[in-house]
């Protein structure tokens, strides 16, 4: 089945989704929807299941040797499993913050395989401009880019996922290891990219900050279960489960005991690559 | 009680809290005392200490915009950094119409009283015990106690009219001036002790926002 073209955005229901990693538990019966436009910010600490979860929206979690999936997820109401994950992933874009090419017309390439050279180079400048490189990369798009910058390498990587014109963008905690300056500027740029209304955002982030920048509304992801979900106000300024609580005041002591872990122990790291 | 990470710092503006109000319930009642004695040496002593107060007020309130400012607070401590805020406008408040209570004694000084005060003494007690409830609440996160408080404020709305009628009738009927002025001077503290009581009510409802979340005002 296919999914509509851009420049619909895409409405996300996830039902009663549960994955494992070999024995590791990733997410736990996790619920809910994102309407088409709309964005979600999925915030939860390290090891939380942030990755499982943007990784199962587009089946990359499929491919994870060991992973077991079961549960549903419907895009446009269509289940993924349906869709082939060709069309899947050019529509439902997942951001990997890493370098793929030397320069950043092979990047945007690597994005539109089957295209020709004209129609590249088309779209290179498109989202080179709506991730606000074009500047200064317009005379350099055959060069190596500075790809050691963090900053300049999430905004290609987010040029890269742009140019299949997705209608759902999947974040997972994009700016880590930002600072102040680098994260506005690509909070900024997705923003920016958001106001067409041809994209849903789920946005996944470690920082409670954040969210409230970028999202009006969030779901608080913990031991791969959600255990609230509401308007990002109402959660910041009375959340009901004492989970939530403690991770927003920064109680880690209360949030490891509450979830049966000791302090002493140090989050394993996620099992996802 | 507040847990996460702002934990000591929350504690401490919680204390400076609890000591501004202490000072404020001690200012009430001296006012009232000045008033209804005809000290004036107390009445002076409490105009005086209307800056200590003010003083740890705005101290409290660097020490709100500093955990606003670096810690971010959200949750329960965002709570309880809004609450100490608006709680520490209430009280400077109150220490204001202590302060101008003070101020009345003064203006009477010697003179005779017009009638022997029974209503406004009433209602200064009441007041006093509202804004004592209000920090006790505020100190036990007792919102039982918050709702007495809100519900004691109609109380002293009613003792405020009845006595604002007795007090507007000597004016009226009186003959002589000097009655009249202090008939109007008393109808002034009784208005300075309910809205002292206003205060304490509003403190009372930040303690069930502070508990529950709920916004609520009367």
């Amino acid at each position: 089945m296919m999914l509509p073209e851009p420049p619909s955005p895409l409405s996300v229901t996830v039902k009663n989704l549960t994955a494992r990693v070999d024995k590791e538990q990733q997410l736990d019966n996790v619920s809910f929807e994102v309407a088409a436009g709309d964005t979600l910010a999925i915030v939860g600490p390290v090891n939380s299941g942030k990755s499982a979860l943007m990784w199962a929206i587009n089946r990359l979690l499929d491919e994870v040797p060991g992973a077991r999936v079961e549960g549903q997820i419907l895009v446009e109401g269509i289940d993924v499993t349906r869709i082939s994950t060709r069309s899947l992933r050019r529509r439902v874009g997942l951001l990997i913050p890493t370098p793929l090419a030397r320069t950043p017309l092979e990047e945007i390439g690597l994005a539109l395989r089957g295209h020709s050279s004209e129609e590249i180079g088309e779209e290179t400048e498109r989202v080179l401009r709506l991730v606000g490189l074009w500047q200064e990369m317009r005379g350099r798009l055959r060069r190596p880019y500075d790809a050691t910058d963090p900053v300049i390498l999430r905004l290609m990587a987010l040029a890269r996922t742009l140019a299949t014109s997705p209608g759902l963008l999947l974040l997972d905690d994009p700016t880590r290891g930002l600072d102040s300056i680098g994260r506005a500027r690509f909070e900024d740029t997705v923003m920016a990219a958001m106001a067409a209304g041809t994209m849903t955002l789920i946005w996944a982030t470690r920082e409670p900050d954040q969210a409230g920048r970028i999202s009006k509304n969030m779901a608080f992801l913990c031991c791969g279960k959600i255990i609230e979900m509401g308007s990002t106000e109402s959660l910041f300024e009375r959340p009901e489960d004492p989970r939530t609580e403690s991770f927003l005041t920064g109680n880690y002591k209360k949030l490891l005991s509450l979830i049966g872990r000791s302090s002493s122990q140090e989050p394993s790291g996620g099992t996802i690559p | 009680m507040n847990e996460g990470r702002c934990c000591h710092q929350l504690e401490i503006i919680h204390d400076d809290i609890l000591r501004m109000g202490t000072l404020v319930e001690e200012a009430i009642r001296d006012a009232d005392r000045a008033l209804s004695e005809q000290d004036l040496e107390l009445a002076k002593s409490v105009i005086e200490g209307d800056k200590a107060i003010d003083n740890l007020e705005r101290s409290i309130e660097s020490d709100c915009i500093r955990i606003l400012a670096l810690h971010h607070p959200l949750a329960s401590d965002l709570r309880t950094v809004t609450t100490a805020l608006k709680v520490i406008t209430d009280l400077e408040r109150m220490a204001d119409h202590a302060t101008a209570i003070a101020l009345i004694a003064l203006r009477i000084g010697a003179n005779p009283l017009i009638k022997p005060l029974v209503d406004i003494p009433r209602m200064s007690t009441l007041a006093r015990q509202m804004v004592h409830e209000s920090l006790d609440a505020f100190v036990s996160r007792n919102t039982e106690l918050a709702q007495k408080v809100r519900s004691e404020d109609d109380l002293i709305d009613r003792l405020y009219s009845e006595l604002h009628d007795e007090l507007l009738g000597l004016i009226i009927q009186g003959t002589n001036t000097a009655n009249a002025e202090q008939a109007l001077n008393l109808l002034f503290v009784a208005q300075h002790l309910e809205r002292i009581a206003d205060h304490a009510t509003n403190i009372a409802e930040r303690v069930i926002y502070l508990v529950t979340g709920e916004r609520v005002s009367s």
